[in-house]
């Protein structure tokens, strides 16, 4: 009997069997470790460092400075353990002289000025802050829902194809599996909510839910729509369909290859934005009308697994924006050299590749969120119900034609890529290619110059009467 | 609603998000770019930085004592009773002052003492600052006071004490050479720099701190004794009364 997933876990547990550690215990270790590795080695820090970086952002979006927190309490306390014999005075007055030579300066200076102190602090604030329950609190509730708000986000990882050899499994129905997972979230905010005793939590918990439910919608559909045009719903096999051999891969990336694609594609981006409860979406949250929303009674390190989870998703759907409309791991400039690796090798390479699509992807939630002003709950519905679903719909119909059309000109290929090949799928030739981009952008430029001249909303009353145009 | 008003609300919502995006994005880059750090900031880094301080704040009083008259307009205006002050007469056989406290503790900045004030001299400062490390030579104490010109030898004109004003209300690093000079100008060979010491957000010495609470506590209990004196007589004829009052009340 073996524990396997895949080469790199073998090659971790032959090099830890190699110790001479048990081969039985050596795979277990070995599978531990690639399971755990990417929920403690990459989602951990970045989560960490990415409520640093939120701070931050929001200083700079704002015409602030943002954190300022400098190393001073290290220096203090390093003089402390190295000059405890020495009195108070005197070991300020030695970090004192510590912090004003040359080179010193320099860095504590830059140092301060990104309150890069910042991340210590806050992670030791949390850690030492009291972990409190209200009175009157469903205390099981209350305490388990933090757990499950975590584990809907760490479970979708398990499908979450990092590289070729680097990920924990790829099942066939992996698009429904992470449709299902990430609706957790819905319910361990709703019960974090309910458990509080608290108004506010229960506002914030079920504003989250009728928002989570109305954006399943669209997500469902554009997830829908990517499965349709690679033909099957294995990560994996959507990312092998995305390549494209020789220098200029990007080509192969879902993103370009149809318009109805790239349309879906914003579709999703902004629906994921919501399930994430992000800004312009954070109505579960909602600190101007309902305190803290649905983590209103939470403090210390359980309002920092909320905290985890809320960042965790956030990599989690920058990592599957990536996967479904951009290649995946798959570097834009040439892969043949990266395939071509030995298995960790590949694994370290394209995991980075991913990991830095889904951080730009996690800046460019923060960008929004410190732009855009919160949705009032009818406009989240109606931007749900009204505009989304109908352009994923359109968006469907428009790729089957697109698909059965560009099939009976070019055919369907396998697309082998590395260890895995694609479901058989269309690749569009440049005619097939160009006609729908020209179509669909055509009547868009068309749409737009209509609208502007009028789809004009009607103006206020008020407004007619002083501008003196319109009906009276 | 007709197709293009649904067109036309996703277009507008399109762009009003990506001309949002474009401002924050260029805040956030002139941000980053700048070569001092946090070029266009508006926030001003407090302890390290004076704060900006609008005309016509009130802040710390001061008092000049030079031209005080010891009329005590100012301690009949305080609506709460923070300033004390004594006084002697000098060879002309007019008031001046010797000893000018306000609580800063317990003043409420209203400004109604400098109304008040028939000379001019009672002010009040840019000043607002109460913690000593944040002062030149803070020595304990909360108390406004410089010493007379005729015990430092130094008469200052309108144009100075403004200027000290201003000198104790920005940061101490930002003093010029001539600033420094200026302030610099007469030493007391015991006490040191005695306009930084006296003036201003000045402070009474620890040992003339000590005998102005001293003095305080023997006022209290002065009071206080006093109080207990009236009280023990007013009791005495309370008694007196009650003694009394059984036979008026029986007539």
């Amino acid at each position: 009997m073996t524990f396997s997933v895949g080469p790199v876990s073998d090659s971790i547990a032959s090099w830890i069997a190699g110790l001479g550690v048990p081969a039985l215990a050596a795979q277990i270790v070995a599978v531990l470790f690639v399971c755990a590795a990417p929920v403690l080695g990459i989602v951990f820090p970045i989560a960490g460092v990415a409520q640093y970086f939120e701070r931050k952002v929001a200083g700079l979006a704002q015409r602030r400075k943002g954190p300022m927190v400098g190393a001073t309490g290290l220096v203090d306390f390093v003089f402390d353990l190295a000059l405890f014999f020495q009195p108070k005075w005197r070991r300020r007055q030695t970090a004192r002289r510590f912090e004003r030579l040359p080179v010193v300066s320099t860095v504590l200076g830059k140092v301060r000025m990104w309150g890069l102190g910042s991340i210590a602090a806050d992670g030791v604030k949390m850690f030492l802050k009291e972990d409190m329950a209200p009175a009157g609190a469903d205390k099981l509730l209350f305490h388990g829902s933090t757990y499950l708000a975590m584990t809907g986000a760490f479970l979708a990882f398990a499908v979450f194809p990092f590289s070729q050899w680097f990920h924990m499994g790829d099942p066939p129905v992996a698009a429904l599996y992470l449709g299902a997972v990430t609706g957790l979230v819905a319910v361990s905010v709703l019960k974090a909510g309910w458990s509080s005793n608290n108004k506010w939590s229960y506002f914030g918990g079920i504003r989250s839910v009728a928002m989570i439910v109305s954006y399943e919608t669209p997500i469902a559909l554009s997830i829908a729509v990517v499965c349709m045009w690679s033909g099957t719903m294995s990560l994996q096999g959507i990312i092998a369909a995305q390549y494209h051999p020789g220098w200029f891969s990007i080509a192969g990336w879902n993103l370009f290859q149809s318009p109805f694609l790239a349309l879906v594609a914003c579709v999703y981006y902004v629906a994921a934005l919501a399930e994430c409860n992000r800004a312009p979406f954070d109505l579960s949250e909602g600190e101007s009308e309902l305190v803290g929303g649905f983590h209103t009674e939470y403090s210390g390190l359980r309002w920092g697994l909320f905290f985890i989870a809320e960042y965790s998703d956030m990599i989690l759907v920058g990592g599957l924006f990536a996967t479904m409309f951009l290649g995946g791991y798959q570097s834009p400039v040439g892969e043949e050299w990266i395939v071509s690796l030995p298995p960790v090798a590949e694994a370290l390479v394209h995991t980075a590749i991913l990991v830095a699509k889904a951080v730009l992807s996690v800046g460019f939630m923060m960008w929004v969120r410190w732009t855009l002003p919160r949705f009032r709950i009818d406009q989240v519905m109606r931007l749900s119900w009204t505009k989304l679903v109908p352009l994923a719909l359109v968006s469907l119909f428009g790729l089957a034609v697109t698909q059965i059309l560009t099939a009976t000109r070019t055919g369907v290929v396998e697309i082998a890529y590395g260890r895995y090949s694609s479901a058989p799928v269309v690749r569009p030739d440049l005619f097939s290619w160009m006609v729908p981009w020209a179509v669909v952008g055509g009547a868009m430029v068309a749409l737009v110059a209509m609208a502007k001249r009028w789809g004009a909303p009607p103006e206020p009353i008020e407004m007619r009467r002083l501008t003196g145009k319109g009906a009276p | 609603m007709s197709i293009l008003g649904w067109v036309r609300e996703i277009v507008d919502g399109v762009q009003s998000t990506t001309t949002g995006l474009g401002l924050t994005a260029r805040f956030i880059w002139e941000n980053v770019t700048d070569k001092k750090g946090h070029g266009n900031a508006m926030t001003i880094d407090y302890p390290v930085q004076p704060a900006h301080v609008p005309d016509g704040f009130r802040g710390h009083l001061f008092n000049d004592v030079d031209r005080c008259t010891l009329c005590k307009s100012c301690q009949r205006a305080c609506p709460i009773d923070c300033i004390s002050m004594e006084g002697e007469l000098n060879e002309n056989a007019k008031f001046r002052i010797s000893r000018y406290d306000i609580d800063l503790s317990k003043c409420i900045y209203c400004g109604l003492c400098t109304q008040a004030c028939p000379t001019d001299c009672l002010t009040m400062t840019k000043g607002y600052e109460l913690e000593p490390k944040n002062l030149v030579n803070g020595r304990g104490g909360r108390f406004l006071f410089r010493m007379r010109a005729d015990q430092t030898k130094v008469k200052l004109d309108m144009l100075e004490v403004e200027r000290l004003n201003r000198l104790t209300a920005q940061d101490p690093s930002a003093c010029t050479d001539d600033d420094r000079a200026f302030l610099s100008r007469i030493e007391d060979p015991e006490k040191g720099q005695f306009l930084f010491a006296r003036y201003g957000m000045g402070y009474y010495t620890p040992e003339e701190k000590a005998k102005v609470d001293q003095a305080r506590a023997d006022k209290k209990k002065a009071r206080e004794q006093a109080a207990a004196q009236a009280a023990q007589l007013a009791a005495e004829q309370a008694a007196q009364q009650s003694d009394k009052a059984p036979g008026t009340a029986g007539t």
